[in-house]
């Protein structure tokens, strides 16, 4: 019984997480009943082995605090980009991005230069304030119970 | 014990089939023996259709662009092989297992495939001119017959422009696959600033690629479906299991799987030759005679037998591998701007340094546009939020093109490998140690600098230089190297193993260094005039028996 219910705690917990990043990848709120599963397939074949103890906090901090994820993300990108955190983030863009009904999201767009440049500017400025934020938020993360 | 009045050949890649293609046509009776592994997973679950068709339509595109084990998302921190998506994983199948190495330095791929590393051969098919082979036994008169005969076998395409004569003459050659709209905007800015260009000593050309421009006998020409690293249906890009397929059209060629070769001893005072090996799927050992041997299993596979036949465990041979480099650019002109669908995924366009004051030796690059790969490899590559990084990524993508560039590598004491035996009655292990020399790192990043500097000038930003480390090009050579002194652990020119009167080596174990160029048409060729050497010899002890 105890396995059975601690089954359906992970389960739904790995749901719970890849709903959360898809959402934030792809700013939508409808994610497809397959990315989860496979996310969860991919999760179990790919960081099955185990993961150290801070790495874990972090996947914790982001899903009980999924506003902080943005933030933590970008810190990360810089001071850990081979966290399981992160590691997780790829895997989730590599999953939507093989399903037919996210081709647009992935396929460039062409425009005019300055446009393209402005979008990089603000790209890069909305990057440049979630790092900064989330490196105040990396020591509480990090050490999250 | 099987027995055949022929050639035993070693191996199914580039090397092995262009040595059996001549004695074949000979009337020579050819085993070849091979473990042959091959894709019995993926191929079908690809359709034939486009990648953007696929893209935008197949609900099932996650089994071949990821895999079914989520093999095509890597983690690693070393990046080797990125065209080796899950359809092409099968190339290393078994490989630990059955030919393990041990080594912290060197990131050796090795292959136990039907066809060998060619499966997921690039298919760049360039010569070797007589600078590349200046320190070579051999001129390039010796393999000119050969990489013309093997060049009209695979079919190569190519154009006749600034990199024609360093590529090599070709009265075969079909014409050049068309270009994407990011090469066909580098080479046009090229072609407006020549002469600045070649000052600098870079020379820019058309891809000379085993891929069919024409249709040639059972292949077709390229669909620019740009599905080339995951599906080899139309058969435009050569591979070595189409010429296993061929041979096989000979009643006298025996194709023999699974087999892994490990040692072969002379019989009958060196008329004859007995070669052991393992069947991989029943654990069973068996012996085959012959009257010669071809030994074509990879660099690093042919070192093993040599070096274990020969009872010469825990001796240091050479290695030699292409030092490699590769530059994510941003061609600016193309920021924004929409491509042409039609493309397909090998390199657009070569690039050549030639020696000059800041670069004592050539150096070759070769260019590609990048989209088959999927846009989540190339975000994990950016220091930025991931959802950012995507969108950054995706306005650049039209952009980007990866310069991969490399350095010619020689011999060096800090570069060996060694065969141990196995004490657990495991394989025995090969330990590869491989470290160039500082001044030599320091010439060849010299050399990309000037390379670079060319490619601003096209309108080409390098973003990064990545250093995939050690073996990541996957030219590997050098290790029983041709040579005119009489040394043990060598060929003679014509590779025959010194010490033997029936061995023959046919891969790049016998180049005694490797040029920047790529090297496969070069292995072909010289595995042809290796195949023919052979089949004269045996036609002449024939006449002389009767």
């Amino acid at each position: 019984m105890a396995s059975v219910i601690e089954r359906t705690r992970t389960t739904t917990t790995s749901e719970q997480e890849g709903l959360l990043l898809a959402r934030y990848l792809l700013r939508a709120s409808d994610v497809p009943r397959d990315a989860l599963e496979r996310f969860e397939t991919g999760c179990e074949a790919l960081f099955g082995a185990g993961s150290n103890a801070e790495d874990l906090a972090f996947c914790r901090f982001v899903t009980r605090r999924p506003w902080s994820l943005p933030y933590l993300d970008a810190a990360l990108g810089i001071l850990k980009p081979q966290t399981l955190l992160r590691k997780k983030l790829f895997l989730m863009l590599a999953v939507l991005e093989a399903m037919p009904q996210n081709v647009a999201a992935f396929t460039p767009r062409p425009a005019p230069i300055a446009v393209v440049i402005a979008r990089l500017l603000a790209l890069g400025i909305s990057s440049g304030f979630k790092a900064l934020a989330g490196v105040c938020l990396y020591p509480f993360a990090r050490r999250s119970p | 014990m099987r027995l055949t009045d022929g050639v035993i050949v070693v191996g199914s890649g580039a090397s092995a089939t262009a040595a059996a293609f001549p004695l074949v046509r000979a009337g020579i009776p050819v085993l070849m023996l091979d473990v042959g592994n091959v894709d019995d997973h993926y191929a079908a679950v690809i359709p034939e259709k486009s990648f953007t068709e696929l893209r935008g339509s197949d609900p099932g595109q996650h089994r071949y662009f990821l895999g079914d084990d989520f093999e095509g998302v890597p983690f690693g921190q070393v990046r080797v092989g990125a065209q080796l998506t899950p359809p092409r994983r099968f190339i290393q199948r078994d490989a630990e297992r059955l030919t393990p190495m041990n080594t912290s330095t060197f990131a050796g791929v090795e292959s136990l495939a039907k066809g060998g590393l060619g499966a997921g051969w690039g298919a760049v098919a360039v010569q070797f001119d007589d600078h590349d082979l200046r320190d070579f036994p051999i001129r390039l008169r010796d393999l000119a017959p050969y990489y013309e005969s093997v060049a009209a076998r695979i079919g190569v395409s190519g154009a006749a422009d600034d990199l024609h004569e360093r590529y090599g003459n070709c009265s075969c050659l079909q014409p050049p696959l068309e270009l994407d709209s990011l090469g066909a905007s580098i080479l046009d800015r090229y072609e407006k600033r020549r002469a600045a260009m070649n000052q600098m000593g870079v020379y820019l050309g058309r891809a000379r690629l085993a891929a069919l421009s024409r249709d040639l006998g059972v292949r077709r020409a390229q669909s620019y479906h740009d599905m080339d690293f995951y599906s080899d249906r139309e058969q435009s890009v050569f591979r070595p299991a189409f010429a296993v397929d061929e041979l096989r059209q000979f009643p006298h060629f025996v194709y023999a799987k699974p087999y892994l070769v490990e040692r072969f001893c002379e019989t009958d005072g060196g008329q004859g030759i007995e070669v052991a090996a393992l069947h991989t799927e029943s654990g069973r050992r068996e012996t085959f005679k012959a009257r010669r041997l071809v030994i074509a299993a990879g660099t690093l596979g042919t070192a093993r037998i040599v070096l274990r036949s020969l009872e010469r465990y825990d001796t240091p041979v050479p290695i030699v591998s292409n030092p490699y480099t590769y530059v994510p650019c941003i061609h600016l002109p193309m920021l924004g701007k929409a491509v042409k669908d039609r493309r397909h995924s090998l390199t657009q366009f070569g690039v050549i340094l030639e020696p000059g004051p800041r670069s004592a030796r050539r150096v070759h690059a070769q260019a590609y546009s990048y989209r088959s790969l999927l846009l989540f490899k190339i975000v994990k590559e950016a220091p930025l939020p991931v959802a950012e990084g995507f969108h950054v990524m995706r306005e650049l993508m039209n952009s980007f093109v990866i310069l991969g560039i490399h350095h010619e590598d020689r011999p060096a004491v800090t570069k060996r490998c060694v065969l141990r035996k196995a004490k657990d009655g495991g394989p025995d292990r090969l330990e590869v140690s491989y470290k160039n020399p500082q001044d030599v790192e320091r010439e060849q990043a010299s050399a990309e600098k000037v390379l670079l500097k060319a490619f601003r000038k096209l309108g080409c930003w390098p973003l990064k230089r990545i250093h995939p480390g050690n073996g990541a090009s996957i030219h590997y050579g050098g290790t029983v190297p041709m040579t005119s002194e009489d040394r043990e652990l060598t060929t003679t020119p014509e590779c025959q193993l010194r010490g033997t009167s029936t061995v023959f080596l046919a891969d790049g174990s016998v180049l005694p260094y490797l040029p920047a160029k790529a090297l496969t048409l070069t292995l072909m060729a010289n595995a042809e005039r290796v195949g023919v050497r052979v089949s004269r010899e045996l036609a002449w002890k024939e006449g002389q028996r009767s």
